[in-house]
């Protein structure tokens, strides 16, 4: 098995522990951190993503996946960064005001992540403001909002309006998300995509950066 | 116009309103748990004759009638399944003696509303009933109702529920031949509580969710259309442990030996429990779901005549009771708990909930497993069940962990709702909704909310009883607690 396979496999196995001693392993022999990122780690995490879509797997499995993403890349992002790789883009990530669910904005995220895209997380009960004051000073062409609550989803609403108030509605591409929200809805709010799950996320965002 | 065909009744459609709309409009109550988002599929009617835009009919003729729009005159069908109504309704004979003055113990749930009128002099218990909460056409949650509130329409969910109440008080008051109900006690969750109360709840629908009241609250009857000379409200503790909640923990007397330890858990959508320990009494309210009422279950269906409520093997062989023994039309939740049980003993699903493609026989597809041709379970409804069921039990985790106890030490435990009854022990333990440890310490208990209204009204239950629970209970704050998500991830597996 070459190191990419076995990067993949642990990855989608969610050993944490064990990828980063093996991405360790991989960038002392010399092995391309560009390579262990997109032959090992994307391309584990897509093999998840796909499971994920075809409900062969489900949170848990995917959380653990993208836990041990995070303890891999840990250790790549030195790396990266010397050899001068740069990440594909920015996206923001937040739960929207009045909503604490974060279970399924961290797994979009984690998703998201796996694509090779860097990540800001609001984190929760993130007022419009503090998206707009994002966009702002940083250099993201995406922004992710997820609403669990039947009464909190139009507070989506309320980021978009704020986006076009300060204007740079244009400077970004929103996707929304969450259990109760729709296509439909997504459409009624000018949202520029939903999805249903967080690999279908993963791969509409990544679409955004080619 | 729309002419219902199989009820043989003519409506109006509203002026661009949706066919469900026009359903409402009229008094024609079919369930709508998504409340129009038009996700739940519950609310579909078939079209005979006309066309609708905004949903394309399937194969058979079905729409969503949240989102199809009369172009003109409809003929439709709504499904026998769907209509709310009668079918919850259960009487029990009274022995035809006229009590003079009675009261009336209400318990107020999301989904099914109970009453228990007594004679007011005596304290017997003359006559139950219970129908469903018509506020269901708002949707099925109480975070549906809530928004719907926010859209304005506060004073339309108060007005169904005090005119179905009335009319059901005054059908008791027929039938059980009395001349005036004295008072009436009123349990619920703190949402029922604020609409009953004609309160604006929209302050529970977002963080930091604040109740506009938790106290008693006392109405005259004439001031809120009610007939009763007075109309009493259950204090709540916070927006998401109710009345109902204190009515239970006040009925069971779970708080007043400091020496036992005792869990309370309402096995509904909104999943509260109370754990009584060393003089201390904690709560939380795990937001289970409405899986386990039959929401969110492709096939799901409330505890009507002809849901599946049994599932069992026999002779290597697939086989299913019905409520009423009716030919199956959907699973309610005892139905969902066993058949899930049933795919994981029969290896139609493994550990983590994925289905086994290479276990397919006669009743399992690889995918779903068929109860009937239209009856199934799905893979996805599986997936569903692990977080109704998942979420219970962290909760219960948590509350155990945050008393600092292990689950042996639990004296017992208490299973509220409507559900516990016809739950079967083992499958819930089976599927780890409930902690295997727990087995012989569980006492299923039916309605505790209503048992407490009732129990107010015969003064077994006291008003210092339930001041004292209320200040007693500490509120965890689930989102707040660290190990949550580790948890109910681990929880997710079988
Ligand atoms: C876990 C949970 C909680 C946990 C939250 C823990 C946490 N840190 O997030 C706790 C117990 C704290 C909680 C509390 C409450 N909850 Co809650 N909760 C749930 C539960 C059981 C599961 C939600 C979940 O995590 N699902 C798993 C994730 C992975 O799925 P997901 O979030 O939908 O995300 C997926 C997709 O939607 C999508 N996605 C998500 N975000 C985004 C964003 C973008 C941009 C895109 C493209 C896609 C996308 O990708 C994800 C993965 O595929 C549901 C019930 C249920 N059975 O679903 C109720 C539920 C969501 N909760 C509910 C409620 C009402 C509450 C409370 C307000 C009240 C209560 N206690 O009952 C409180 C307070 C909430 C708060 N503090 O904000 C209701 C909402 C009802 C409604 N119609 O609005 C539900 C449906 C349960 C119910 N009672 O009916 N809850």
């Amino acid at each position: 098995m070459s190191v990419f396979d076995e990067v993949s496999e642990l990855l989608q196995k969610g050993k944490a522990r064990d990828i980063g001693a093996v991405v360790q392993k991989a960038l002392d022999e010399g092995v391309s951190p560009k390579d262990i990122l997109t032959k090992g780690l994307i391309a584990g995490m897509n093999v998840v993503g796909v499971k994920f879509k075809n409900n062969d797997i489900y949170v848990p499995e995917v959380l653990v996946a993208a836990r041990a993403m995070n303890a891999a890349l840990t250790i790549l992002r030195p790396a990266l960064s010397a050899a001068g790789v740069e990440p594909v883009g920015t996206a923001i990530i937040c739960t929207v005001k009045g909503d604490l669910h974060d279970i399924g904005k961290n797994l979009v995220k984690m998703m998201i992540e796996g694509t090779g895209i860097n990540v800001i997380d609001l984190g929760v009960d993130c007022a419009p403001e503090k998206v707009v004051e994002a966009v702002r000073t940083s250099n993201a062409n995406v922004v992710c909002l997820s609403a669990l609550l039947t009464t909190t989803m139009m507070a989506q609403k309320d980021v978009i309006d704020a986006l076009v108030e300060a204007g740079v509605r244009d400077k970004v591409k929103v996707m929304v998300g969450g259990a109760p929200v729709t296509q439909e809805f997504a459409d009624q709010i000018g949202a520029d995509a939903y999805t249903s799950d967080a690999a279908s996320a993963a791969e509409v965002c990544r679409a955004y950066f080619d | 116009m729309i002419l219902i065909h199989n009820k043989n009744r003519r409506i109006e459609s509203s002026d661009g309103g949706t066919v469900l709309s026009a359903l409402i409009q009229s008094g024609v109550y079919v369930p709508a748990p998504c409340a129009g988002l038009g996700i739940c599929r519950k609310c579909r009617v078939k079209i005979l004759e006309g066309s609708v835009r905004g949903d394309l009919p399937d194969a058979a003729g079905y729409v969503r009638a949240c989102k199809a729009f009369p172009t003109g005159d409809l003929v439709i069908d709504i499904p026998e399944a769907a209509f709310l109504g009668n079918e919850v309704d259960k009487i029990l004979a009274h022995d035809g003696r006229p009590v003079r003055r009675a009261a009336v113990a209400l318990d107020i749930g999301t989904t099914t509303v109970a009453a228990c009128l007594l004679d007011a002099d005596s304290g017997a218990v003359v006559d139950t009933v219970s129908f469903l909460n018509p506020q269901s056409v708002f949707g099925a949650d109480v975070m549906s109702r809530i928004h719907q509130c926010g859209e304005g329409r506060l004073a339309s969910l108060c007005r169904v529920i005090r005119e179905e109440v009335d009319s059901r008080l005054q059908a008791l008051k027929r039938q059980c031949g009395v001349d005036r109900i004295a008072n009436v006690t009123v349990s619920g969750n703190t949402t029922m509580l604020h609409l009953f109360a004609g309160v604006d709840p929209v302050c529970m629908g977002r963080a930091p969710f604040t109740p506009a009241f938790t106290d008693e609250t006392v109405f005259c009857g004439a001031d809120i259309g009610i007939s009763a000379d007075e109309v009493r409200l259950f204090p709540s503790v916070s927006a998401f442990i109710g009345g109902d909640v204190l009515a239970g923990i006040a009925a069971a007397g779970i708080a007043d030996d400091p020496n036992k330890t005792t869990l309370l858990i309402d096995l509904g959508t909104n999943g509260e429990m109370a754990l009584s320990v060393g003089g201390r009494l904690l709560c939380c309210s795990t937001a289970a779901g409405p899986a386990l009422e039959g929401a969110e279950i492709e096939c799901g269906a409330g505890g009507v005549s002809g849901a599946i409520n049994g599932v069992t093997e026999r002779d290597g062989a697939l086989k299913f009771t019905t409520i009423a023994n009716q030919p199956a039309n959907g699973i309610c939740g005892c139905g969902l708990i066993d058949a899930v049980a049933y795919m994981l003993k029969k290896g139609y699903i493994d550990e983590t909930g994925a289905c086994q493609t290479d276990a397919a026989d006669r009743d399992f597809d690889g995918e779903r497993l068929h109860f009937t041709q239209n009856v199934y379970l799905s893979g996805r409804d599986v997936r569903q069940f692990q977080l109704a069921k998942s979420a219970i039990k962290t909760g219960i985790d948590i509350l155990i962990k945050q008393a600092g106890l292990s689950g042996d030490r639990i004296d017992e435990v208490l299973i509220a709702g409507g559900l516990g009854f016809f739950i079967d022990k083992d499958n819930a333990l089976s599927v780890g909704l409930l902690p295997k440890n727990f087995s012989q310490k569980l006492h299923m208990c039916g309605n505790l909310s209503l048992l407490g209204a009732t129990k107010y009204l015969t003064n077994e239950v006291t008003p210092a009883a339930l001041d004292r629970a209320k200040r007693l209970c500490e509120v965890i704050d689930l989102t707040a607690d660290k190990d949550f998500s580790d948890l109910f991830m681990d929880n997710m597996f079988f």
